[in-house]
């Protein structure tokens, strides 16, 4: 349904232009939920930004195929573009409450959804507003209409965002990091409220997060990025069981049991910067397995059925 | 040089407009200090066969005076070079003036905050509900027209500026972990106040006080128009354009060109005061 | 938001009892008699002068003095003027409708003209066409007003002969004053070109006062605007499908209003300080040019009132400014 080959992003800045994206690929189909995992600045929002043309305008696009239900939507016309965002693909953002417009009812705000795109009228949107919001699990949702982003909690500005994203019932749903800006009790409740949306509407949802315990509790495939590269694809079982990349290695290394639901933070050292160029692996100066050979340029090599990844070993 | 100043000269001189105004600010500052060297004539001088002579480009005008005189035939380029001194001194002055009272009374309120912060930023309110050109107007024909004067008014106008900028910085600087510190070794009031609080409090009323002395220089113009100000015949550029205002439809460079010193300088100002403020306060910049 | 408007109010009353100390000194530190400068009479007999003494009160004690002013701009009266003989406040208000006119044509003309251009500045950030604009704006920005109007007269009355140079409306014409307002006045009036003239008298003197207002709002806007266009839900805006003209006309402008409008509020002052100056040059029946003229012809009672006047008003609107932000502010309405 979603097809993406070869998509790089870079960025123009005082420094130079750099690529925070490189060679980016990704296959959705209809129900299914990929996760992109990686630290922080790895390049996870760039990409899925990338997708939906929200970038900033210092940003180059480059790709070989984009595709979306066969269309390649970064091409369309602006209005026809416009007519695919938040209805046939949307997005649910990091930061829950500074996403949410602050002088706008939260109500309007999920109900301009409506009136925009399916042109209902006020009334209309209203009650279908509220329905939604009793949907997503807002109690109270009349009155929580005509509240206004601060007067609510993260895990309730949340709930907004999702049924904003959800209202025209989407093919695609991008959650970027739905969780990490909220407390871990209002976590799970939240990715379970996606995973039964998901089964609700039959939609395929890419999920980004951090957290390898969200991965295993939702994914059915993972995308690992490091720097901006995939450094590993594969299906979820195989991932955890036979990881072949030494950093989704270092990444599930970081989630002992007991940890589960924390942020990773166990790897040693930090993602180099975006103006570094290598030649090699990116992953080496941190890998504990690196030889001189990691220097050269590294294919993505196959290991089984449905799994990727780039590596000498 | 140390590594804060170089980086400081470095941006400014890539910010091509603050460094241009920078340039012109020194440039009127050599023509007030150099006034008498340059001006072709004293500003005083009057050719009696010479009255209202247009600039020297324009028909009738005299190659003797390059933008003509005025109506009692003083050179009005040499007028203006004068004149730079008036506005060079309304503003070093009120600037200054506004700077040390301001930065006393706004530490102050600071610091010590309650009741002391309460009745300086009162007071500050109350110069704040006049307009403050009419502020600036009734405290001139108090202490009666005159550059001083107009000196003295204008900084009462503008104080409410500064004391409240040190004070909001004060403030702010007061919950720093620095200041706790210090504090807790036992230092003094005076010194907390003026030694650890004050230097770094300094971008933004170094920001102020550039954008500060523009305006002094325009209220001092505007007081001298209006009579209030520097008096006839001091070649102030404000005064100038009161004296050429009967001649406004008949002579249109004794208007003209006191008032374009009087831009040109004000605008000089303005560009290196924003410059300033991207580079030394990049969060004063909403304000 | 009752606390904000409580406290604000609360706040007012000192700053208040300033403003009547500071009018009420006035007369007593300008230099010279207090007695001359209240009656304006020069030369007088030593039992004329004990005589007024006792008329202004001045031979009471200072503090009995200050109570019987407070008592007297309570009551509503603030003086005489020593020109017209008239109460300060009839005067007054003869006056302000033609300041009023005149500002809120100019904050009229500031804000459709400043806003847009802040927005487009804002979209075009870093373009030739938000250089251009805000090289304009920064010269605007540093114009010595009076100069600026010179220049109009100079242009459009004498080169072009195109716009009257002072006045209200055309001497030809006799308009009764029932709302003081000559734009509705003249309409009232019938009069055949009454209105016309009117406009064209406001047009120079409208254009000179609402520059600086102008350009501060152009600059506020586009630097809120710069700041929000950055924001999060403006993301949010574009990801949920909205045209760029929703997103910035409705969800960006509507952020971007809650600074500008505060931005607008603190024009009124510099409105009052540059209507001192417009009516001067273009002889603008108002109070501006009604306190310069005071000033000039040491009329003190009147310029005390006047001061006292115009300080309650600037602080009525600031006053007002401060609620209305309260009230399009979501965040401080519950
Ligand atoms: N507009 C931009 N201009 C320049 N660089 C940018 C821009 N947006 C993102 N970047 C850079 O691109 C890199 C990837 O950022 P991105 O936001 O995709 O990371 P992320 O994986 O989503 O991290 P996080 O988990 O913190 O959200 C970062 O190094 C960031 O600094
Ligand atoms: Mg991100």
């Amino acid at each position: 349904m979603l097809r993406i080959r070869n998509l790089s992003v870079y960025f123009q800045t005082i420094k130079g232009t750099f690529a925070a994206v490189n060679n980016f690929d990704l296959d959705l189909k209809q129900g299914e939920i990929v996760s992109i995992v990686g630290e922080s600045g790895s390049g996870k929002s760039v990409c899925m930004l990338a997708l939906m043309g929200l970038l900033s305008k210092n940003s180059i696009i480059k790709y070989d195929e984009i595709s979306f239900e066969g269309k390649n939507i970064l091409q369309l016309k602006d209005s026809q573009r416009r007519s695919y965002l938040g209805a046939k693909m949307s997005m649910i953002f990091q930061e829950p409450i500074s996403s949410l417009n602050p002088c706008f009812r939260v109500g309007d705000q999920v109900a301009e959804v409506f009136r925009f795109h399916q042109g209902d009228s006020k009334k209309a949107a209203q009650d279908k507003t509220i329905d939604l919001f009793t949907q997503v699990g807002i109690a109270d949702a009349k009155h929580r209409y005509r509240d206004y982003p601060h007067q609510l909690s993260g895990g309730m500005n949340q709930r907004v965002m999702i049924a904003m994203a959800i209202a025209l019932k989407p093919k695609v749903l991008i959650a970027d990091e739905p969780t990490t800006a909220l407390d871990v009790t209002i976590q799970a409740q939240i990715l379970n409220l996606l995973n039964d949306i998901r089964d609700k509407y039959n939609m395929a949802l890419i999920l980004i997060t951090h957290d390898m315990g969200v991965v295993a509790m939702m994914a059915d495939r993972v995308v690992t990025l490091y720097r901006g590269q995939q450094v590993e694809i594969s299906d979820k079982e195989q991932l955890f069981s036979n990881p072949k990349h030494p950093y989704t290695v270092d990444l599930l290394a970081s989630l002992p049991e007991e940890a589960k639901g924390k942020r990773l933070n166990s790897i040693t050292g930090v993602i180099p910067p975006l103006h570094e160029i290598f030649t090699g692996c990116i992953y080496a100066p941190r890998c504990k397995f690196a030889v001189p050979e990691c220097q050269k340029p590294i294919k993505m090599k196959s290991a089984g059925k449905n799994h990727l990844y780039r590596c000498i070993r | 040089m140390g590594e804060g100043a170089k980086f400081f000269f470095k941006s400014l001189f890539q910010n091509k407009a603050a460094f241009l105004g920078l340039v012109i600010i020194i440039f009127v500052f050599a023509l007030a200090l150099g006034a008498d060297f340059i001006a072709p004539y004293d500003a005083s001088y009057q050719d009696r066969e010479s009255f209202l002579l247009p600039p020297s480009w324009e028909e009738g005008g005299s190659s003797k005076y390059l933008l003509g005189t005025d109506p009692i035939g003083r050179d009005l380029l040499s007028r203006i070079i004068h004149g730079s001194r008036y506005s060079i001194f309304i503003g070093v002055s009120v600037v200054s003036l506004s700077l040390i009272i301001g930065i006393i009374g706004g530490v102050i309120a600071g610091y010590f905050g309650g009741m002391i912060d309460f009745v300086i930023m009162r007071l500050m309110d109350i110069l704040l509900a006049f307009p403050s050109l009419l502020l600036a107007l009734v405290i001139a024909s108090i202490l009666g027209p005159g550059l001083v004067n107009a000196a003295i008014a204008i900084t009462v106008v503008q104080l409410p500026h500064f004391i409240r900028l040190t004070r909001a910085e004060v403030m702010q600087h007061k919950t720093k972990e620095y200041y706790t510190a210090t504090k807790v070794i036992g230092a003094s009031k005076i010194r907390l106040m003026f030694i650890t609080l004050l230097p770094n409090c300094f971008s933004p009323l170094i920001v102020q006080g550039t954008l500060n002395f523009s305006n002094a220089i325009l209220d001092a113009a505007a007081l001298g128009f209006l009579g209030l100000g520097a008096q006839p015949p001091t070649p102030e550029w404000g005064t100038m354009l009161a004296d050429a205002r009967e001649f406004v439809l008949s002579a249109w460079w004794v208007v003209t060109f006191p008032g374009l010193a009087i831009l040109i300088t004000v605008m000089a100002i303005n560009v290196f005061g924003d410059g300033l403020r991207d580079i030394l306060d990049p969060k004063l910049r909403k304000s | 938001m009752f606390k904000v408007i409580s406290k604000n109010l609360l706040l007012m009353i000192p700053t208040l009892l300033g403003i009547v100390i500071i009018s009420f000194s006035f007369i007593r530190v300008i230099p010279g008699d207090p007695v001359i400068a209240l009656s304006g009479e020069r030369a007088m007999t030593p039992e004329r002068y004990d005589e007024l003494m006792h008329e202004f009160g001045l031979d009471l004690p200072l503090h009995e003095q200050f109570f019987s002013y407070l008592g007297d701009v309570v009551s509503g009266d603030f003086g005489k003027s020593i020109a017209t003989r008239r109460p300060v406040v009839e005067e007054f208000f003869t006056l302000f409708p033609a300041t009023v006119e005149l500002s809120l044509c100019a904050l009229f003309l500031a804000i459709v003209i400043g806003i847009p251009v802040g927005m487009v500045s804002a979209l075009k950030k870093g373009k030739l066409v938000d250089n251009l604009l805000m090289g304009v704006s920064l010269i605007g920005y540093s114009m010595p007003i009076f100069w600026w109007g010179l220049l109009m007269i100079v242009f459009f009355s004498g080169y072009l002969g195109w716009l009257p140079v002072s006045g209200r409306i055309s001497t030809q014409f006799f308009i009764e004053a029932k709302t003081g307002f000559l734009l509705i006045d003249s309409l009232l009036s019938g009069e055949e070109g009454a209105f016309l003239s009117t406009i064209r008298h406001l047009t120079l003197p409208g254009i000179v006062l609402s520059t600086i207002p102008l350009v501060v709002i152009a600059r506020q806007t586009r630097s809120a605007m710069v700041e929000i266009l950055d924001e999060d839900y403006i993301r949010t805006a574009y990801a949920k499908g909205l045209s760029k003209f929703r997103v910035v006309g409705i969800h960006a402008l509507r952020n971007a209003l809650i600074i500008v409008i505060t931005v607008i509020g603190l024009q009124i002052g510099i409105l009052l300080a540059g209507a001192i100056l417009t009516e001067s040059i273009f002889s603008w029946p108002g109070i501006g040019k009604w306190m310069v003229d005071s000033i000039y012809r040491r009329d003190y009672p009147a310029v005390q009132g006047g001061l006292l006047f115009i300080s309650l008003i600037v602080m009525t609107i600031n006053f007002i400014v401060d609620f209305t932000y309260a009230l399009i502010n979501p965040k401080l309405r519950k």
